[in-house]
């Protein structure tokens, strides 16, 4: 058989096809999931786009809090740090400065090189190649080209032979490098050196904040530098608008937008948005060239609406905080809660703090007293009493009842009233604020009664509003209950509770008799309420209240003019270790609002009034007064009472 | 017919290319609007807050916060029930 040669070589040519194709098949079809994988790892990054927290407004649509887009500077400092050394190195090897460098490499630039020198030192070639740095080449070629000058003349004709290397730089390249410190600085306005301190210390690690919570225009330019090693991380900042006035309610969030107090930490998984995910394509130095897709879109977090009113939140803070500076109280708090749903319209507590200045954030001030402070009530509870005492027959609501001399002993204790009241109706126990009449009608009770009657008010546990840090009330179980417990409880000292539950518990009067739970969140329909005292029992208790607040009561200064007002003052001694503080008060004002239709409650307490006058009828009514005058008006409930009357 | 399926199927995928675009389009201008929103209400807060206007109400427009009648500041008119009418 004789081979011809076209024959042989075609057949050869054929079996080449045929390889390449097997290649192709086995590179393209059978490995090519693999491949596109191991290449994906190398380039394809999968980075987190940030989400918003939800926004919280109040009850009218006015914002409380609210995530603004944000950004943060950082660099990989191992690498940045290991460029800039190498670029310095480089221009030490070389013995030029950069001016000099920059002047040769646009003095002879070709195409997007620049031709720097020919090297003839091997060891100088070898230190360069040893740096890798990006956009500095060598090379070994033979050329000759005409750089362009600026001006637009022809310059001489450079020649580059073979013989030796060439050295070209990128000028475009070498900007990611040159001069980081000081471009960073610039954009970041701060020092040079500061930076480079910066960056210097954490020259191992390779994640460095250098600023966090930028402008996004600021870091789009520092985006803009295209620096090797520095990245630009998108992020949301929170806002506070209404600043001090809500701090404690809102809380705040902490620099990674995690919610640390307040409502941002009870709802911290409500609000919080959840990260979406997008590929993107990376060079060599990390930094992004193309974007791929989107893997998840973010998710951002869900709103709230609260049952805050702003305005009267703000008329609550500014009124404690003018009774603050006037009384030279220690901390003030105030609630007010809406009769009918039981909402709560207003939450302030002082000393309070700007939760947009990170720098306040820490100490006694982030402290909401309203929930984390626990009081005893003192004689705010005195018309609990009454009312509980008058629905179950107890007493009548002429019933006189003896008080001279202005003192009682119980199982060795003494009891005692400002001074002798004489004999009293019920009436005049509450307006005068007698803790022997209160003992008295506590007395013609059972104890079981009486302890029913707190806890069914709430006072042996929390709010209900899973506000972080509260303290919850106590009220020791009854079969310990003593005759001492019985009457020193009718007068609100031998138990704590929050404020919160004082003004929880005052819902009572504005609901003949009935309670419903508290909210912060607006309600669309109104709660179901529970009976806990009958309402003729109540009503007669709400009118009695209302003497409190008419001339020769305790507190006339609560009086509001055009609306009937209803409220009781307090003015507790404050505990220390093994018993009560001398001269140290806090005084008590709780009101309902306008009597004939409650509409809101209010409860406020000033903690250590210094300037001598602690009564709180001369303290705390008045911050009633100011406040729901106000909030009346706000609201529009119409008068029920002539303004000239009185 | 087999043609025009596989035409159809093209077809409808440049579709779907074009929709996810301009669905994705729409996505980011909805949040540069809420962010530009984020950054007026922000602005709308800052203007109308309390303290600010209260400040400028008292300095600028000398308005006080006495509310007595007694000076004028405030006038209360009640306005008497209207009779009932009979029904016809």
């Amino acid at each position: 058989m004789k081979f011809r040669r076209d024959r042989v070589v075609f057949a050869l040519i054929i079996v080449g096809f045929v390889a390449v194709l097997s290649r192709a098949f086995y590179v393209q079809v059978l490995q090519s999931s693999f491949l596109q994988e191991e290449g994906s790892k190398r380039q394809v990054r999968t980075l987190d786009i940030p989400a918003p927290r939800g926004v919280i407004y109040d009850r009218n649509g006015d914002l409380l809090a609210l995530s603004t887009p944000m950004a943060s500077v950082w660099v990989d400092a191992k690498v940045f740090y290991g460029y800039q050394q190498n670029y310095a190195q480089f221009l030490r090897v070389l013995g030029i400065s950069e001016t000099e460098l920059m002047t040769l490499a646009h003095a002879q630039q070709h195409k997007r090189l620049s031709f720097i020198r020919q090297e003839p030192d091997p060891q100088v070639v070898k230190a360069i190649e040893e740096l890798e740095l990006p956009g500095i080449y060598l090379k070994k070629v033979d050329l000759s080209f005409h750089p362009k000058r600026e001006d637009g003349r022809s310059a001489q004709t450079i020649t580059v032979n073979s013989q030796s290397p060439s050295i070209w730089v990128d000028m475009e390249q070498l900007n990611g490098v040159q001069q980081a410190y000081a471009k960073l600085a610039k954009l970041l306005n701060t020092s040079r050196d500061k930076v480079k301190r910066k960056i210097e210390r954490a020259s191992e690690r390779r994640f460095v904040y250098l600023q966090r919570s930028l402008e996004p225009y600021v870091a789009q330019q520092i985006e803009a530098l295209d620096l090797y090693g520095v990245y630009i991380q998108d992020e949301y900042k929170r806002y506070y608008p209404a600043g001090e006035i809500a701090g404690h309610l809102i809380g705040f969030t902490n620099i990674d937008d995690q919610g640390q107090e307040g409502l941002e930490l009870a709802y911290n998984d409500w609000l919080k948005g959840k990260a979406g995910q997008k590929q993107v394509i990376k060079d060599r130095a990390g930094r992004v060239i193309d974007f791929v897709k989107d893997v998840r879109p973010a998710k951002p977090g869900s709103d709230i609406t609260l049952s805050i009113d702003k305005q009267i939140q703000f008329f609550a803070y500014r009124a404690l905080k003018s009774v603050m500076i006037e009384h030279q109280a220690e901390s003030a708090s105030a609630v007010v809660l809406d009769a009918k749903t039981g909402e709560v319209l207003a939450m302030v507590s002082l000393p309070g703090y700007n939760p947009n200045d990170r720098t306040q954030l820490k100490g006694r001030a982030i402290r909401n007293r309203v929930i984390t402070d626990l009081i005893e009530p003192g004689s705010t509870v005195k018309p609990f009493i009454v009312a509980k005492a008058l629905d179950v027959g107890a007493i009548t609501l002429d019933e006189k009842i003896d008080t001279s001399p202005g003192a009682i002993r119980v199982q060795g204790y003494r009891i005692t009233d400002t001074h002798n009241h004489g004999v009293l109706t019920p009436e005049e126990v509450i307006q005068k604020s007698s803790n022997v009449g209160a003992s008295k009608i506590a007395l013609k009770m059972s104890a079981e009664q009486e302890w029913e009657l707190w806890k069914a008010v709430g006072f042996s546990r929390d709010s209900g509003l899973y506000l972080p840090g509260e303290a919850s009330g106590y009220l020791k179980p009854v079969a310990q209950w003593q005759p001492l417990d019985q009457v020193s409880a009718s007068y609100g000292y031998g138990f704590n509770i929050n404020l919160l539950n004082l003004a929880h518990a005052y819902l009572l009067f504005a609901n003949q008799g009935e309670m419903m739970p508290l909210s912060l969140f607006k309600l669309d329909q109104p709660p179901e309420k529970t009976r806990v005292v009958g309402a003729q029992a109540t009503e007669a208790t709400l009118r009695m209240m209302e003497k409190v607040v008419a001339p020769g009561g305790t507190a006339p200064k609560a009086q509001i003019p055009g609306y009937r007002v209803a409220g009781k003052t307090g003015t507790v001694h404050k505990t220390k270790q093994g018993g009560y503080e001398q001269n140290e008060y806090v005084s008590l004002f709780a009101g309902v609002v306008p009597v004939s239709d409650p509409d809101m409650v209010m409860v406020v307490a000033i903690n250590e009034p210094s300037r001598g006058v602690y009564y709180g009828g001369s303290v705390a009514a008045p911050v009633f007064k100011e406040v729901m005058q106000h909030a009346l008006r706000l609201r529009n409930v119409p008068h029920d009472q002539n303004m000239e009357e009185r | 017919m087999l043609m025009l399926t596989l035409l159809a199927i093209i077809q409808v995928q440049h579709q779907i290319r074009h929709t996810e675009t301009r669905y994705y389009l729409a996505l980011q201008e909805t949040i540069k609007a809420k962010e530009e929103w984020g950054r007026l209400m922000l602005e709308k807060t800052h203007l109308s807050a309390p303290a600010r206007i209260e400040h400028i109400a008292h300095s600028k427009l000398k308005m006080t916060l006495n509310m007595s009648q007694d000076n004028g500041n405030l006038q209360t008119l009640y306005i008497p029930k209207p009779l009932e009418q009979a029904e016809p």
